[in-house]
């Protein structure tokens, strides 16, 4: 599962493929994974953050705000917050406070 | 066994198989595979009406364009002979261009599509092998994505191949299906599907994948991933399975490690 959101990502840096991603759901469906645990949440993070970023992210932006996505976020940093004191989940802190700055810019909620 | 060999066969096999021999100096032996002709040779056997003849061809080249074979004395023995041991990997690499050159991929897609990976288990290890074999060209050969992607129908495979068994049912029968352990999908076609979306991963990514990129979107890609995605999301809220390695079969090579070149650590479907 991995590689796919892998290939997605990588997919993700042409404005075609982030026009069709928002049209087949997959903004709604990176809301929904955001609930899973460990590296399933991770990765749809990371698939947000590209399908979000540039000029051509601003309707997966939009989506993601209108499916729910800021309070799913949201909730995905208090969780790593809590856990900042034990070792091994670095990694999953690292990509999350630049990704909510972006999308919280971009999305225009703020 | 339908697969039987007559004699010349055997003898071809046998003939096949002793290429293996040719890892142990690649920088002396290799040019002489295309100088004699045998590069163009191998290519055109992956195409022999005896399956089991090409999956031998498949495993051989599989063997011959190896990492551990192109870093054959790469920070090895001082004393040993610099000139053979620095010019392994470009051997090596030469070796995998000229495969190439010879449509060795285009050859080994149409192969893979004849395995029949449900019945038999050597065709299934013949595909486990194929896609091996890809990812070592891949990683000799840094803009390979571009060719595949132009010449060969090998996305279009791994895009068909991703798909799990439940996913052209109907969506309620999708969670069934995981539970009933009995239609579960067999490991070995969960770690050729798995391995399908590594290879698709490689494919698409960095400068080279460029064009592998824009293929994939054209050719509904990003709907197959998210159905992917989205079945293995609903099985997982609805059932959380393990996903051990330790249950998949060994076809006799250790996989993990390819995986640490895109910064994938473990395998989790």
């Amino acid at each position: 599962m991995e590689n796919i959101f892998d290939a997605l990502c990588s997919a993700l840096s042409s404005s075609e493929t982030k026009a069709i991603f928002v049209q087949e759901e997959g903004t709604e469906l990176m809301v929904i994974m955001m609930r899973e645990k460990l590296l399933a949440r991770t990765r749809a993070i990371k698939v947000l953050d590209h399908a979000m970023s540039g000029e051509a992210g601003a309707q997966a932006c939009e989506t993601f705000v209108d499916a729910q996505g800021l309070k799913g976020l949201f909730s995905a940093l208090m969780q790593t917050v809590s856990l900042n004191n034990s070792a091994p989940s670095h990694h999953r802190l690292n990509p999350a406070p630049s990704l909510r700055k972006r999308k919280l810019v971009k999305s225009g909620a703020f | 066994m339908q697969n039987r060999y007559v004699d010349s066969e055997v003898a071809l096999d046998t003939a096949i198989q002793e290429l293996l021999l040719l890892t142990s100096n690649p920088t002396a032996f290799y040019p002489e595979l295309t100088k004699l002709g045998i590069v163009s040779s191998l290519a055109d056997l992956l195409s022999h009406e005896n399956i089991d003849i090409s999956l031998s061809v498949v495993n051989v080249l599989e063997e011959l364009t190896d990492d551990d074979v192109a870093e054959a004395g790469e920070g090895g023995d001082e004393d040993e002979d610099e000139d053979v041991d620095g010019g392994a990997r470009d051997a090596v690499a030469k070796l995998a261009d000229d495969l190439v050159k010879a449509q060795l991929v285009e050859l080994a897609v149409a192969n893979i599509s004849r395995l029949r990976e449900a019945e038999e288990e050597a065709e299934r290890a013949g595909v486990f092998h194929t896609l091996g074999l890809v990812e070592n060209l891949l990683s000799l050969l840094p803009t390979l994505s571009t060719t595949i992607t132009s010449q060969t129908t090998l996305l279009a495979w791994l895009l068909k191949r991703l798909q799990p068994p439940s996913m052209d049912k109907q969506k309620g029968k999708a969670a069934a299906q995981v539970k009933d352990k009995q239609k579960a999908e067999d490991p070995a076609m969960a770690q050729n599907r798995q391995y399908a979306a590594e290879l698709l991963a490689i494919l698409l990514q960095g400068d080279a994948g460029a064009d592998a990129r824009n293929a994939f979107t054209k050719e509904g890609g990003v709907q197959v991933a998210l159905q992917v995605l989205s079945v293995s999301c609903r099985s997982h809220l609805a059932y959380p399975q393990t996903t051990d390695i330790s249950q998949f079969p060994d076809f006799s090579k250790t996989r993990p490690a390819r995986s640490g070149r895109i910064g994938i650590h473990g395998k989790h479907l």
